[in-house]
């Protein structure tokens, strides 16, 4: 089983960055009946979503997000040693978006900057791969940027397109030696679903197709998650020896209240720890679980440490569970933009 | 339970009057046993019944009469 345990490296914040575009459920009436948007809220639990304007893209909203961290931590650009951006939304085919990315937040030429392909499990695989990264190498600082554009991705008159909404966020890490707990990690895979959750045409198999909208079947996914998510949270706390009172932050991507509501009862969780943002923000898939911690920071009191245990399943089908342990100060946010990036004269602009 | 106490948990399920179903009306002909509507009944079997169903043994099911004899 691939557990893991990174040593020695911190988070230091977390900043999300959303698309300054509210919609709410109930006034999809132009592609909806009301009544089935009454049900889709109830069965969903998303009464809004914040969806990209035109021009916006994931790695906008993660570019956003990452200035405003970087500037709030005070950190030299030539700092950062390694950026990975993680998401199913991509600027081009080629190259990576993390070297869009490191050229447009001025970073030096001595960083490491790749993508992954991931949805849901995101941020679980972001933060094993970054840290294994860290704990291999030189790099002394890094930023983890997940975000996602479901919103252009699946099909608007489909109910994803109520279920969805877009965000982009950005984790700043650091080498700590006196980091007081390590970063321990699950991560799997099940490919023989890979259709589970599939945009068939427009890659390299089937370039020419009309299928581009991301499908999912949400019935084999549902009920694959609430089978496998309990089971992967339950092993990894007994590998680990973590008892659910030692977590304060039950953080869990935001697929909807319904697998929520299972893995709650499955692993026996209290529900006071384990807050949704998706009826505010809807399933932001790859940004969720930062989201979730961003939220929870911002609205607790200050002054203690926070146990949080992640976890997260999604395209692929992939998932995986992480426990991180923050510091009482570490820094978190989030704001609303109408940025996005003009490649043409290379500069950002904000919409109208 | 009785059926006629199942079937007024099934029309729960699926957001329609329980005088809209019967025990064999195909699946396929009601509009509102959609992706949402199999999520619920799946939520309703663990917490009413203590049975979890996997999503290939619920697209077996093909009519309210086999929802119904999930349901024990």
């Amino acid at each position: 089983m691939p557990f893991g345990t990174i040593h020695n490296v911190s988070l230091r914040g977390i900043t999300c960055a959303l698309p300054d575009n509210r919609v709410f459920t109930r006034e999809r009436t132009d592609l909806f009946d009301a009544e089935e948007l009454k049900r889709f809220e109830e069965g969903t639990g998303v009464t809004s979503t914040c969806r990209t304007l035109e021009k916006q893209l994931a790695s906008d909203l993660c570019y956003e997000a990452a200035e405003a961290l970087l500037n709030k931590l005070g950190w030299e650009r030539e700092s950062i040693g390694a950026l990975i951006y993680i998401s199913s939304s991509f600027d081009y085919l080629a190259p990576a978006t993390a070297c869009v990315l490191q050229h447009r937040l001025g970073l030096s030429v001595e960083c490491i900057a790749e993508d992954i392909n991931m949805g849901c499990s995101a941020y679980v695989y972001g933060l094993a791969t970054i840290g294994s990264l860290m704990q291999t190498s030189d790099v002394k600082r890094a930023l983890l940027l997940c975000g996602e554009n479901s919103s252009k991705a699946v099909d608007p008159q489909s109910t994803s397109g109520l279920l969805y909404g877009d965000a982009g966020t950005a984790t700043a890490l650091e080498k700590d030696e006196r980091a007081a707990y390590p970063i321990h990690y699950l991560l799997l895979t099940d490919g023989n679903k890979f259709k589970s959750i599939f945009a068939r045409d427009g890659g390299e198999r089937h370039p020419h197709g009309e299928n581009n909208h991301v499908k999912t079947s949400s019935v084999d996914v549902f009920a694959f998650s609430i089978r496998e998510v309990p089971k992967s949270i339950i092993e990894f706390m007994e590998r680990f020896d973590i008892q659910r009172d030692d977590i304060d932050l039950y953080a869990f991507y935001q697929a909807n209240e319904k697998v929520i509501g299972r893995i709650i009862k499955w692993c026996k969780l209290p529900p006071e720890k384990v807050p949704l943002t998706l009826t505010k923000f809807g399933n932001t898939s790859a940004a969720s679980i930062p989201i979730v911690i961003a939220t929870d920071i911002l609205n607790r009191e200050h002054g203690s440490d926070v146990h949080v245990l992640a976890s997260g399943l999604g395209v692929g089908l992939s998932w995986g569970v992480a426990d991180i342990f923050l510091a009482k100060d570490m820094l978190a946010d989030m704001f609303f933009t109408r940025n996005y990036y003009d490649d043409d004269n290379d500069c950002t602009v904000t919409a109208p | 339970m009785t059926n006629e106490k199942k079937l007024e948990m099934l029309a729960d399920v699926m957001g329609v009057e329980v005088s809209e179903l019967s025990e064999d009306m195909a699946l396929d002909d009601i509009v509102k046993w959609d992706s949402l509507a199999s999520v619920n009944f799946i939520v309703m079997l663990d917490d009413e019944f203590d049975k979890q169903i996997g999503a290939g043994e619920l697209k077996s099911c093909k009519t309210v009469g086999d929802l119904l004899g999930q349901m024990e």
